[in-house]
């Protein structure tokens, strides 16, 4: 929770992706999360976080300077806690994902095996990877099947794996620009709303 | 008849207006009124220039975002502490903040709390303003300079005891230089509650827990009309218990009640 920004196509602009993601920040402002996929990096993603006030980790954003891959998360804490565990992306075997909204009754759940510092969103990276491992399906296969389990309450993901991208939401906001572009907050008139 | 104010109504009295609102307030008379605030905002931002509204998540909030959105007004700000809010409020906000939201943090976490511990469950209406003053009012100020705005839009109404201008205005500026205008000063309980009604729009947990319409959306310390203290650890522990674990390392009182429920 709560701003999402990325970028999947041939070669990221920092500049870009920072005014993306310092919009994306004003919703989220307790610390800023960022997974990227270069030349050097493939088929691995390069993770770094930034704890505390989200602005003051901005250009963090530098480091994706022509990546494939990036996926950025601006938090709102919403457990009144700061670790650093409980920032996002998370990432469960190959799948990386960036999530804004709740998985509701995660403590419940018999998946559910990192205490308390982590955010409810590891369960949707370790699902996602379950589906498709067990089913051989595409990511957005597998996302169509986990989002069920979400009982209809709204959400905002990007998410990559085996190689794949996916942008999704339901009832919060995402955009993109149609030149690989994403980001919670319209940066621009001519976007397109991401759907599920 | 005018509207009886805020602090002398009771959770269940709200709770009775509410579930009877549409006997009492037609859709045609509340479309009325919406269009009328509509315009007053479009006017007051044609008047005055950049603008944007403060939004609580509270149900006048709510009300006020559908109007400000309504005459295109889309940007807005939320105050809250680094580390007294409800979780619950806080999914909730995850789930239904407006697009444009910033969310700006005041420096309020249980450390400074156990350092001011005259703050917590204010018992009288300084202690109560003390509050608005440091986690609101701070953080509308800092939205307003830095985006050099001319006016910030509120849901503050009379009918809850609220100063909302001098001599029947609906505006003010005050002694910082902040300009404040609310188009739903002269709504009533009612109004408020037919809008929520037939435009059908969410609202925070708060208004299902135990006084939940009189306390409105507040950080957990900041909760008013506490009898006394152990009264206000009561009603935490049976909002969220693990608010008072969490607090139970600072505050004797939070043990205490702990002890009671084990």
């Amino acid at each position: 929770m709560c701003g999402l920004f990325g970028y999947y196509g041939p070669g990221a602009d920092p500049s870009r992706l920072k005014e993306i993601a310092r919009l994306a920040a004003r919703r989220g402002p307790e610390g800023l999360g960022l997974a990227f996929q270069n030349k050097s990096s493939r088929p691995s993603f390069w993770i770094e976080f930034g704890s505390g006030a989200t602005a003051r980790h901005i250009n963090l954003i530098d480091r994706c300077a022509d990546a494939q891959v990036v996926i950025g998360h601006c938090r709102l804490a919403s457990s009144n806690v700061f670790s650093q565990g409980l920032l996002q992306p998370v990432t469960h075997g190959g799948v990386v994902l960036a999530h804004n909204g709740n998985v509701p009754g995660y403590r419940e759940d018999p998946d559910w095996q990192w205490g308390d510092d982590a955010p409810d969103s590891r369960l949707l990276a370790l699902w996602v990877g379950e589906q498709q491992q067990r089913l051989n399906v595409s990511l957005a296969e597998a996302w169509a099947a986990v989002s069920q389990r979400l009982n209809g309450r709204p959400y905002a993901v990007l998410i990559a794996s085996q190689g794949e991208f996916l942008a999704a939401a339901r009832g919060l906001p995402l955009w993109t620009d149609g030149n690989g572009y994403y980001g919670s907050v319209r940066w621009a008139d001519d976007l397109e709303a991401v759907g599920h | 008849m005018s509207d009886p104010r805020k602090q002398r109504l009771s959770h269940e009295d709200f709770l009775r207006m509410f579930n009877s609102v549409e006997e009492r307030v037609s859709r045609s008379s509340f479309e009325a009124k919406f269009e009328r605030a509509v315009d007053d905002v479009r006017a007051r931002v044609r008047e005055l220039g950049d603008a944007a509204f403060c939004w609580s998540g509270g149900k006048d909030a709510q009300v006020l975002r559908a109007v400000c959105e309504a005459a295109g007004v889309y940007d807005c700000v939320l105050g809250k502490t680094a580390g007294l809010e409800y979780p619950a409020f806080l999914q909730w906000v995850t789930e239904n903040m407006p697009e444009r939201l910033e969310v700006i943090n005041t420096p309020q976490d249980l450390e400074w709390l156990a350092a001011h511990q005259h703050m917590l469950f204010p018992r009288n209406a300084a202690i109560a303003a003390e509050w608005f003053a440091s986690v609101q009012h701070e953080a509308q100020r800092q939205f307003f300079r830095r985006y050099r705005l001319r006016v910030l839009i509120l849901g503050r109404r009379r009918s809850d005891g609220n100063f909302v201008g001098r001599g029947g205005a609906n505006y003010y500026t005050d002694a910082k230089g902040v300009t404040r205008f609310s188009p739903l000063a002269d709504w009533t309980h009612d109004d408020v509650f037919a809008a929520i009604r037939y435009l059908n729009l969410p609202l925070p947990p708060f208004y299902e827990w135990p006084r939940g319409f009189r306390c409105g959306t507040h950080p957990w310390p900041a909760r008013q009309w506490c009898r006394d203290e152990a009264h206000g650890w009561s009603e935490i522990y049976d909002i969220d218990p693990e608010i008072v674990r969490y607090a139970a390392i600072y505050f004797p009182g939070a043990e205490r009640e702990l002890a009671r429920r084990a």
